[in-house]
């Protein structure tokens, strides 16, 4: 479970990216985060995995509290959150497999647990027949499968993509989201953070849309609305 | 730890391996880091030896009087020889001072016809007095002056050789303050080089640090890969420096060898004698170089 109590977020700079955020996401749910660019999505995603602390607050992740998280413990949780980005974050200078391991390798996986693991989750997102080529020989849809396939290895409770459809095609973006859905059906926790309507009215789930920070409206089943 | 250990060495090769455009350029400069401090420490190590050498030339000759026996001069040679600081005397006798002079002069026929046209040999009998230690002349003449064969003595080249000394003693010193000043100048500027050199390496790695930390990888799971990249390239510097050097010295060697003729010093022996300590020289200072620089560059990008 995912809480977020009375969270405010102010910039050095006197910007409020977020003005006391009070939600609950429940496990197994599917939540969407819209609103407009410059609203606060991406900074709820990056609080979440604890790039960012709130300057006010708690933020509470499977009952431990993030909010002051100590810096040696933020690998701990980095590990148990899998994380899609719209500009993808794929090491240029490694493989498609050597990608999806490496996120294995940084928290002492043997060898032989990471050669199971990695054509399985390769097989789940499509990908079984590029596992050496290099992400820039990859389309944008293949890019963001192999993100996809490494925020999976860990079996992780939650999974957070903030924008994963911003630079794919709508056929990509729609075999993105299936994906998404497929990974929310077997158990895991996925907040969406997107401004695609099209997408959002098209799950159908809950949404939770933020406005200048501050949340404009919380539905357990909704449209894009603004 | 093992097995951290074994994947930040693979990591490291492969980087390396994947940017060999930005490692041998990295390589290069280091290289040309490592040259320029060799060098200069280098020029100071040979200055020192050369004027070392030049000291064990300066000698004091005690010229006798033409009345004093062969035997008297014997007995002031012993008594030389058990002053502190004498490291050899050496007895010339008339008769070896004139075959010396006529040796040294025999390219010049107007010196040996007024040799010819003398009845009898001029030059005096002498003792040649070497020092172990260039400053210990000063104590050595005054034992010897306070001694009864002081009085068998006509006259001695000390005063001409103590400028010699003397200025010998003060060039050394001076040698070794300027090599030191231009060593720690040159030190500095090659630091500020390979330091940025590094840093614009690292800094192209930037945002593959965010990723690593992005899925949980600790701070020393990603600064072990850059370190033991920065162990490789300074391994391979300090090879190619060692080898550079080796070969320079040992094409200057018969020049340099010239230039000193009649001082015996080849920089090309005494860096085959200094082979290991040279080496060891400069692997602590490509590795450290590097490594140092890389732990901080680095540093700068692990905040969050």
């Amino acid at each position: 479970m995912i809480t977020f109590e009375h969270v405010s977020k102010v910039y050095p700079d006197g910007t409020v990216a977020a003005a006391d955020l009070d939600f609950a996401i429940e496990p197994g749910e599917f939540v969407s985060i819209v609103g407009q660019s410059g609203a606060g999505k991406t900074t709820i995603a990056r609080m979440i995995i604890a790039e960012e602390k709130p300057t006010e607050g708690k933020i509470i992740i499977g009952g431990w509290d993030i909010s002051h998280i100590a810096a040696s413990e933020i690998p701990v949780l980095r590990r148990q959150i899998g994380v899609v980005f719209q500009d993808f974050k794929l090491l240029k200078r490694k493989t498609v497999a050597e990608n999806i391991s490496f996120a294995l390798e940084v928290c002492g996986a043997k060898r032989k647990k990471i050669n199971k693991i990695v054509p399985q989750v390769l097989k789940i997102v499509g990908l079984e027949k590029k596992t050496n080529k290099f992400p820039d020989h990859l389309s944008g849809g293949e890019q963001q499968r192999v993100v996809i396939a490494r925020a999976l290895v860990h079996r992780p409770k939650i999974l957070v993509a903030d924008e994963p459809t911003g630079n794919l095609d709508t056929i990509t973006a729609h075999e993105i989201i299936d994906l998404l859905l497929k990974i929310n059906v077997l158990g895991t926790t996925v907040v969406l953070v997107t401004h695609n309507p099209e997408i959002v009215n098209e799950i159908n789930k809950r949404v939770i849309t933020v406005d200048n920070g501050t949340i404009s409206s919380n539905r357990k089943k909704g449209k894009y609305t603004l | 730890m093992i097995l951290a250990l074994a994947r930040a060495t693979k990591f490291a090769i492969q980087n390396f391996w994947r940017n060999l455009w930005l490692s041998i350029i990295t390589v290069f400069i280091l290289v040309l880091t490592t040259m320029s401090i060799t060098l200069v420490v280098g020029m100071n190590v040979i200055g020192q030896q050369i004027i070392s050498a030049v000291e064990q030339k300066v000698d004091v000759d005690l010229y006798f009087y033409d009345n004093v026996s062969e035997e008297q001069i014997l007995q002031a040679q012993k008594y030389t020889q058990t002053i502190e600081g004498v490291a050899d005397v050496i007895y010339i006798s008339k008769t070896d001072a004139l075959a010396k002079f006529r040796e040294s002069h025999k390219d010049d026929p107007s010196i040996i016809a007024a040799l010819d046209e003398l009845d009898e040999n001029v030059l005096p009998a002498s003792l040649t007095i070497r020092a172990k230690d260039i400053e210990k002349y000063p104590g050595i003449i005054e034992a010897f002056q306070k001694s009864n064969f002081n009085t068998l003595i006509d006259r001695t080249d000390y005063s001409d050789n103590q400028d010699i000394i003397n200025g010998i003693t003060q060039i050394t010193q001076r040698a070794y303050q300027i090599g030191m000043g231009v060593s720690i100048i040159f030190v500095i500027i090659a630091i500020i080089v390979i330091f940025n050199t590094i840093r614009i390496t690292i800094y192209s790695h930037r945002e593959e640090v965010g990723i690593m930390k992005l899925v949980g990888a600790t701070n020393w799971f990603v600064r072990g890969p850059f370190i033991l990249e920065s162990v490789l390239i300074g391994l391979i510097s300090a090879f190619i420096t060692t080898l550079l050097f080796g070969t320079l010295l040992y094409f200057s060697d018969a020049t340099v060898r010239a230039f000193f003729s009649g001082y015996d010093f080849s920089i090309f022996v005494y860096f085959q004698k200094h082979l290991l300590s040279f080496v060891l020289a400069e692997l602590a200072i490509g590795v450290v170089l590097s490594v140092v620089s890389s732990m901080v560059a680095i540093n700068r990008h692990l905040k969050t």
